[in-house]
């Protein structure tokens, strides 16, 4: 891989490399050109030197020629004839000197000539010597003289020639020395400024050469000194990260011993690092978990990488036990470690969210006691112990918590719930549960009981605890229930069937009346069987025409007149026979199978009434009355029901009374009174039945367009039997005067209640006394004999007795 | 792109080396054995110094003159082949400069015939003249120093005057002042000492 680091190792330009081409073949050139004027110089010199020492030779030579002539000349005057001869001798050994120095064509000429000429000197010098005469003498030195001046005339043109030849080989070499000369210092001109050329180039190119490396340097420098800053500032950071980390890293050898804590161990554990090192960690711990923690750190040791996660207890410096996550590194082969990494944090948070969420899983929010799913679990566990104590499920429902609910809010309704939650576990031992199954619903579970007695002493104790009064928004209500029991025994008792058998029991305490408890009996599923078959029954009542309608008249007392009849529905059941509105009436209503039931009642009271009204044309006209169900109200189309009925009877409105009880008004009073006075806007009339038992205010009964008050038979019985209670039924007669309204005393039995109710000013009556209710038939037959006496009277109405108010 | 500068430098230093050796081209081609090249006695001869030489009987080849004690014709010592050839004979092979050749030369060394020719140590000075009037002047340090020859014979010939003869000065290889051509003097006639 290329370092990128790495300074290019370019090759010289194309400009060095002529350069240095041009410089080295220059110098070498120059060099050549140096040689070559060294050698010229020397051989120039030598030449000089052969040629200055030829000519001084032929100068030499010239002498002796010429003495040699002069002394032939004057051979006969001196007769020196060895004179001559030493002359010849020397003249010779010059020559032989030239010869030796330059054996040149033309010197090798002239010598041989002069070696002739010598010869014939020599020849005549022999003759002289053989003849020494004058004569002789003098003939041969005749002779000779003309080969003595040759000789020397030759040996002169020799030298002249030699001369001239050295004067220009002289200048000639000076001349060649001189261009040579003037072409090396050309030359080495060139060479400087090539030279210097090349320096020049070389240097701008080491610097740029030089700043690229500096700057590839200066980089590499300063991404050694980045990297350097990150390496530190991942210590740094790691080291930070181990120090303020909210977990504790510990480092912990093979054997167990803790080496190294990290800062944090302080903030979680309150330790100072130093305390705990070298020290056992499992000191520490909870006891529970030692042996645990042990074979953690032992398994993590033995294997390497990262363990899972494990949680343990940790004691705090305080004494207060955290909950700790802890997962192991396992570093025993890392040389910078040589140790298990633990990498410890508090999770008691979370310990507390998930206990939190458990707790939420398992009870309810509003009142914080168990949950259906948690009390159904504590049941089963307890009929899963192997005591075999018998235990106790109690089932308990708020009655009328909805009309709470209604007319306080929800705010006061939740309060009520959150009361009877905490006076519901004030009745119990620690070892009971109390739940909220939901809504108004409750449960309790009480472990080992010893007879169904003590469960009812316990259910006896809780309804009287929950009567105590109970101040809500300034009010002060009390809490009633109905509460069923069921006793169960493990190996005898699903845990299923225990809560059936006390929810069986609850119903059964309900359908007695509320306020009460049951313990359960066998008995009671049966019921609760026919309950459900009724219950399948009442969807196809009013389909089926099982409903009929019974008619119990209403009396104006004074008169024994009947004005009026109320119409009141009875189921006829193919098996059970006539039951009564209180045996199916709330079902349906809980069912939401009251609509149909409605409908066809007030269709068929008011064809009756029409009816009747036809049978009896002459007679004065007779008002029906028909009940009204508080969920029949809440319907947005009662009031079209209601139009639609009378029309299909063409019965007149005025004829028709619509009951409605006092609890169905506080409900929602705004929507309740809208809804009645459109009703009142059709002519029909309103009474408000069962009165004074409700929770009622005086208020309302302004507020909503009411007619007409049917007083409760509570009121009724008490009459006669003391004073207070003749007082409340007085009081109440006044107050429908006062408001102006028409009193109708409800289960009239006695004649004698019948005549106190004249008394104190009430109008109408009904009850056993004047009738029970009839058959449309039997009501038929009833007026059609009343009839007689000039409108329906009743026989047995009771004459007007003795005014008791005087 | 320090090659091309080293380049150059090498290129430089053997162009000089080159140049250099260039410069020794004209060392001595051979070297003389040195036995041969030193001057060796052949014959101790006869005529010592301090002794009477008598009148040459054949050419007179040398006239000494001058600053002498012994002579033989007036104040002059006449000496020819024969009577330089009784002193003691040394032999000695030379390099001659003009005939370019090693030669084998004999004769008599000059400082010997100074000695003979009872040459005081106060003279300094030897003035050799030749027969063609050439002259050479020595010092008598120079002369005993230097170990030059007079020699009698080439290549053991006599040498006639056409070959320099009949006596000539050599030198041993080794001398400086042989080196000088101009000190070669031949056919010598005369010395007179100063």
């Amino acid at each position: 891989m290329a370092d990128p680091h790495r300074i290019p190792r370019r090759r010289r330009g194309p400009l060095q490399v002529a350069l240095s081409g041009v410089l080295v073949a220059l110098v070498l050139v120059v060099e050549v050109l140096i040689l070559q004027a060294y050698a010229n110089v020397n051989r120039t010199t030598a030449i000089f030197g052969e040629q200055s020492f030829l000519n001084s030779t032929l100068v030499n030579a010239q002498r002796e020629a010429l003495l040699l002539e002069d002394e032939i000349e004057d051979l006969p005057t001196t007769s020196d004839l060895k004179g001559v001869r030493i002359r010849r001798g020397l003249l010779v050994n010059q020559l032989r000197q030239a010869e030796g120095q330059i054996g040149d064509a033309q010197v090798a000429q002239t010598l041989a000539q002069a070696r002739q000429d010598l010869a014939l000197i020599d020849r005549h010098l022999s003759r002289i010597e053989a003849d020494p005469s004058r004569v002789s003498l003098r003939v041969e030195v005749a002779a000779m003289k003309p080969a003595a001046h040759r000789l020397l005339v030759s040996i002169k043109q020799l030298f002249d020639t030699k001369e001239q030849a050295l004067f220009g080989a002289v200048s000639g070499a000076l001349n060649a020395r001189k261009s040579s000369e003037r072409l090396l210092v050309g030359l080495s001109a060139l060479v400087l400024l090539v030279g210097l050329a090349l320096a020049l180039s070389l240097r701008q190119r080491v610097r740029k050469d030089f700043a690229r490396a500096y700057a590839a340097l200066t980089v590499e420098v300063d991404e050694r000194k980045a990297a350097e800053q990150a390496l530190r500032a991942s210590e740094e950071r790691f080291r930070s990260l181990v120090q303020n980390s909210s977990d504790v890293i510990s480092i912990v050898d093979a054997d167990g011993a803790v080496r190294y804590h990290s800062e944090s161990v302080r903030r979680v554990l309150g330790y100072d690092p130093g305390e705990l090192v070298d020290g056992d960690p499992l000191t520490l711990v909870h006891p529970d978990d030692r042996e645990r923690v042990a074979r953690f750190v032992a398994e993590a040791g033995l294997r390497p990488g990262v363990t899972a996660a494990e949680t343990w207890r940790v004691r705090h410096r305080d004494g207060t036990w955290l909950h700790s996550e802890t997962v192991a590194a396992n570093l025993l082969e890392d040389p910078n470690v040589r140790g298990l990494v633990l990498n410890t944090r508090d999770v008691s948070d979370r310990k507390e969210l998930e206990a939190q969420l458990v707790h939420q899983a398992f009870h309810d929010g509003l009142t914080g006691l168990a949950n259906r799913t948690l009390f159904t679990e504590r049941v089963e566990h307890a009929l899963a112990r192997s005591d075999r104590a018998e235990l106790a499920v109690l089932f308990i429902d708020l009655d009328d918590f909805k009309h709470v609910n209604d007319s306080l809010g929800h705010a006061a309704g939740d309060q009520l719930l959150v009361a009877a939650a905490r006076r519901l576990q004030g009745c119990l031992r620690p070892s009971d549960t109390a739940a909220r199954l939901g809504g108004d619903e409750f449960a309790v579970l009480l472990e080992r009981v010893t007879d169904a007695d003590a469960a009812g002493g316990v259910a006896a104790r809780i309804l009287d605890t929950l009567h105590q009064p109970f101040g809500l928004n300034g009010r002060t209500i009390p809490i009633k229930a109905s509460l069923g029991a069921a006793v169960g025994r493990p190996g005898a008792h699903e845990a299923d069937e225990l809560l059936r058998n006390a929810d069986v029991a609850m119903y059964a305490a309900k359908a007695g009346g509320k306020d009460r408890y049951e313990l359960f009996h066998p008995d009671m599923h049966e019921d609760m069987l026919q309950r459900l078959e009724l219950e399948a029954e009442l969807r196809h009542v009013a389909d089926r025409d099982q409903l009929v309608l019974h008619y119990q008249p209403i009396v104006e007392l004074v008169s024994g007149r009947i004005t009026r009849v109320e119409a009141l529905v009875r189921w006829d059941h193919p098996s059970k026979g006539l039951l009564p509105p209180s045996a199916f009436i709330p079902l349906a209503e809980e069912q939401g199978l009251i609509g149909p039931i409605g409908r066809w009642v007030l269709l068929q009271a008011c064809l009756q009434a029409q009816r009747w009204q036809d049978q009896f044309p002459d007679a004065p006209p007779l008002s029906v009355h028909v009940n009204l169900s508080g969920r029949q109200l809440e319907e947005q189309q009662l009031v079209g029901e209601v139009v639609q009925a009378l029309e299909t009877a063409k019965l007149s409105p005025r004829l028709l009374t619509l009951e409605i009880t006092e609890s169905v008004l506080v409900s929602d009073i705004e929507a309740m009174s809208a809804r009645l006075r459109e009703l009142k806007g059709l002519g029909v009339h309103l009474a408000i039945d069962d009165f004074g038992t409700g929770y009622s205010s005086l208020s309302y009964l302004r507020r909503f367009p009411i007619d007409m008050l049917k007083i409760d038979k509570a009121f009724v019985d008490g009459i006669g039997r003391g004073r207070e209670d003749t007082a409340l039924a007085h009081a109440i007669i006044k107050l429908s005067h006062t408001l102006q309204l028409h009193a109708v005393a409800e289960g009239i039995e006695e004649a004698e209640q019948a005549a106190s109710l004249i008394a104190l000013g009430c109008r109408d009556g009904q009850g056993y006394h004047f009738s029970r209710p009839l058959t449309a038939a039997a009501m038929t037959e009833l007026l059609g004999k009343t009839l007689a006496a000039g409108g329906f009277h009743l026989p047995n109405a009771a004459a007007p007795v003795e005014s008791l108010s005087g | 792109m320090g090659r091309s500068i080293r380049l150059v430098v090498v290129a430089l230093v053997a162009a000089l080396a080159v140049a250099a050796c260039g410069g020794k081209e004209e060392a001595p081609a051979t070297q003389a054995a040195p036995d041969a090249s030193t001057p060796k006695v052949v014959d101790d001869g006869t005529l010592a110094a301090g002794e009477q030489i008598s009148a040459p009987k054949g050419d007179v080849v040398l006239t000494v003159s001058g600053d002498i004690g012994t002579a033989n014709k007036g104040r002059k010592l006449e000496l020819d082949l024969a009577s330089l050839e009784k002193m003691r004979r040394v032999r000695l092979e030379a390099a001659e400069p003009f005939l370019k050749r090693r030669v084998v030369f004999e004769g008599v060394l000059l400082s010997d015939l100074l000695e003979v020719a009872g040459v005081p140590d106060s003279a300094s000075k030897v003035s050799l003249t030749a027969l063609d009037d050439y002259k050479v002047d020595f010092t008598v340090a120079d002369v005993r120093s230097s170990q030059m020859l007079l020699a009698t014979k080439a290549d053991g010939k006599h040498m006639e005057v056409d070959h320099s003869g009949p006596i000539r000065i050599v030198f041993p290889d080794s001398s400086t002042l042989g080196r000088n051509p101009d000190l070669w003097i031949w056919s010598v006639a005369t010395m007179k000492v100063a």
